[in-house]
């Protein structure tokens, strides 16, 4: 990997809000928590802000295709200028770049990795348990749970695939959720550390220095206790109570909603909790997650 | 090689290239200001002071290369040579042209080049600006479907007059609508070509409601959304308005090439110190799009009989 950029990679509500929460606080070292509406790490590498600004025309110009064969470049044009920027910089001020993104490991009508090789210093991978996921999704995307299900079961699944208006992002394509998780993590390559969002919730100091290792940072340990501190779901709910947050869905209720590991246990039915083991069960072992409760 | 003539930007312009969307200049005299030929156009600048992924620029030169469309090479503010990919469509050569090289061609030419729509008014200019998807082309065809005059849809060009004071100049009178939009603004789309053979986005003319003079900039409109329910518009204080102009300015990443920052900056500065500039917030779910053109109205209604001058003191007070 010759690039600059470590990617924030996962599927939807599967803990990239809160990495980047923890990465902002640890980064600013401020006295009082990180402004969720200020992160690092943002706002997704899909932007389409992101897009013309790099490229000299617009995407709302493009067709998909286009679009897409375009995109990698953009990373590399955006690596080269971390690359400059960072050359310049003392090295005490120096910190990785990151930048989230939904997009699966995928690639372009070309056959080119819609994510650069060229581009990227490494990806840091976040999962969550599938039946949380569907979950924490549907709540995201105010709709019900089953079909939100049957989304993470289809291998054609898309963000911003429709072209008759103009989205604030371009089409990122998902795959199914296990085909999100392999094409990421199974792709030859590519410098990967996976993550589980249960690890970070069990021991979110630990599993986040091992983040910042693997993104070239020593980890200073009052610091990163400071970061765990600034980033308790609670606070962060309080945050969006007080001012909300600006990557919620507008008909979602709120962003932060529970952040719990395990609540599908209570909340999802066995009905669909089934239908999940059964679309990705294969997956979900590979990353320990039993296919029964309390597993 | 046939040519045709066309006035858009207060600008005298010969194209080889048919450009249907620039008003034909019929009484023109004198040497044209700017030349749109066909011919050859270098792979690569000799010197390359910005890029994009798509673009070369430096000091008076610009090159913007769109696989399998056409290469083009836009030169001393006063020439824009275009290599045509074999059997590519008229229209996919023209919304390139029109973009970004025009815009390319305004910085040059050490205008002040804003993302934006503008309507001319007996008050003045006022201009729509927000990034891609904001919904600039639509609150415009809202604001002609009332009536309304437009200056120009997207690439709006700022000059100082003798006394300084920021002049918005005409454009041409086409705006582009996403097949959604047209339909929100019963728009009917049958009869309209669309931007590119492949998009569900249609050329609109309406040559009967241009504002083909030019006309002091008395009002900057940046459209922002939020996820909440509400509607909302903030006058912002002098300091934050340059911020905002620069951050409005068209392919803002092209200066760097073209080493206009400086002339660029001065400009900005002006605007930003005697044009009104407002943040407009809709909510991202619903466009409310009749309220927000109400709002606006409403607003440059307010400031009739007001000179800026007589704003910012307000605003400074």
């Amino acid at each position: 990997m010759t690039g600059h950029i470590h990617w924030l990679a996962s599927y939807p509500k599967s803990g990239n809000t809160w990495m980047r929460i923890l990465l902002t606080n640890y980064l600013r070292d401020a006295d009082e928590p990180a402004d969720i509406n200020s992160l690092d790490g943002g706002p997704i590498a899909s932007a389409r802000q992101i897009f013309d600004d790099n490229v000299g025309i617009e995407a709302s110009d493009l067709t998909q295709d286009e679009i897409e064969r375009l995109r990698p470049g953009v990373y590399e044009l955006i690596s080269d200028r971390v690359g400059e920027a960072r050359r310049e910089l003392p090295v005490d001020d120096d910190f990785p770049t990151f930048l989230k993104v939904h997009d699966a490991y995928t690639r372009t009508a070309d056959g080119v990795p819609l994510i650069s090789k060229a581009a990227t210093a490494g990806a840091i991978y976040l999962l969550r348990d599938p039946r949380d996921v569907a979950l924490s999704f549907a709540h995201h995307s105010a709709r019900d749970v089953e079909k939100t299900v049957g989304s993470m079961g289809d291998p054609e699944f898309a963000f911003v695939d429709k072209g008759t208006r103009l989205h604030n992002q371009l089409r990122q394509r998902l795959l199914t959720w296990s085909g999100h998780v392999t094409s990421w993590v199974d792709e030859p390559g590519l410098r990967i550390h996976v993550v589980r969002y249960e690890d970070l919730s069990a021991d979110t100091a630990a599993v986040f220095s091992e983040v910042l290792r693997f993104a070239g940072v020593d980890p200073d340990p009052a610091r990163v206790a400071k970061a765990v501190e600034f980033s308790r779901f609670d606070g962060l709910q309080r945050q969006e109570a007080d001012a909300g947050f600006g990557e919620k869905m507008p008909r979602a209720t709120s962003f932060f909603r529970e952040g719990r590991a395990g609540s599908w246990v209570e909340s999802l039915g066995e009905e669909l909790a089934a239908r999940i083991v059964s679309d990705h069960g294969a997956v979900m072992d590979r990353f320990g997650y039993g296919v029964h409760a309390g597993d | 090689m046939t040519t045709s003539l066309h006035r858009a930007y207060d600008l005298l312009i010969e194209s080889e290239l048919p450009l249907p969307e620039l008003p034909e200049a019929t009484d023109a005299a004198g040497a044209p200001d700017v030349r749109v030929r066909l011919g050859d156009v270098p792979e690569h600048l000799d010197v390359v002071d910005g890029r994009g992924v798509l673009y070369e620029a430096t000091a008076d030169e610009f090159l913007l290369s769109m696989p399998d469309i056409a290469r083009f090479w836009v030169r001393n503010g006063d020439e824009i040579v275009i290599d045509r990919a074999a059997g590519a469509d008229d229209n996919d050569v023209r919304v390139f042209m029109l973009g970004s090289c025009v815009g390319a061609l305004l910085h040059q030419r050490e205008l002040l080049v804003l993302h934006a729509a503008a309507i001319g008014t007996e008050q003045g200019a006022f201009l729509f600006a927000g990034v891609s998807g904001m919904g600039k082309s639509t609150l415009l065809g809202e604001l002609l479907n009332r009536g309304h005059s437009m200056m120009v849809d997207d690439v709006c060009g700022v000059v100082a007059d003798e006394s300084g004071e920021a002049i918005v100049v005409p454009g041409y009178p086409r705006t582009r609508l996403w097949a959604d939009a047209a339909r929100h603004l019963d728009v009917p789309t049958d009869g309209l070509d669309r931007t590119r053979p492949e998009l569900e986005k249609y050329e609109r003319q309406v040559p009967e409601a241009f504002w083909n003079e030019r006309a002091p900039f008395r009002g900057l409109y940046v459209l922002t959304t939020s996820n909440t329910d509400d509607l909302s518009i903030e006058v912002l204080p002098r300091v934050r308005a340059f911020g905002v102009v620069l951050h409005n300015t068209y392919r803002r990443l092209f200066l760097d090439g073209l080493g206009m920052r400086k002339p660029h900056f001065a400009l900005a500065s002006t605007v930003a110190a005697t044009v009104r500039v407002v943040r407009v917030t809709r909510p991202s779910g619903a466009f409310k799009l009749a309220e927000l053109a109400d709002l606006i109205e409403a607003d440059i209604a307010g400031q009739s009989g007001q000179e800026p001058s007589t704003v910012a003191a307000a605003r400074d007070a």
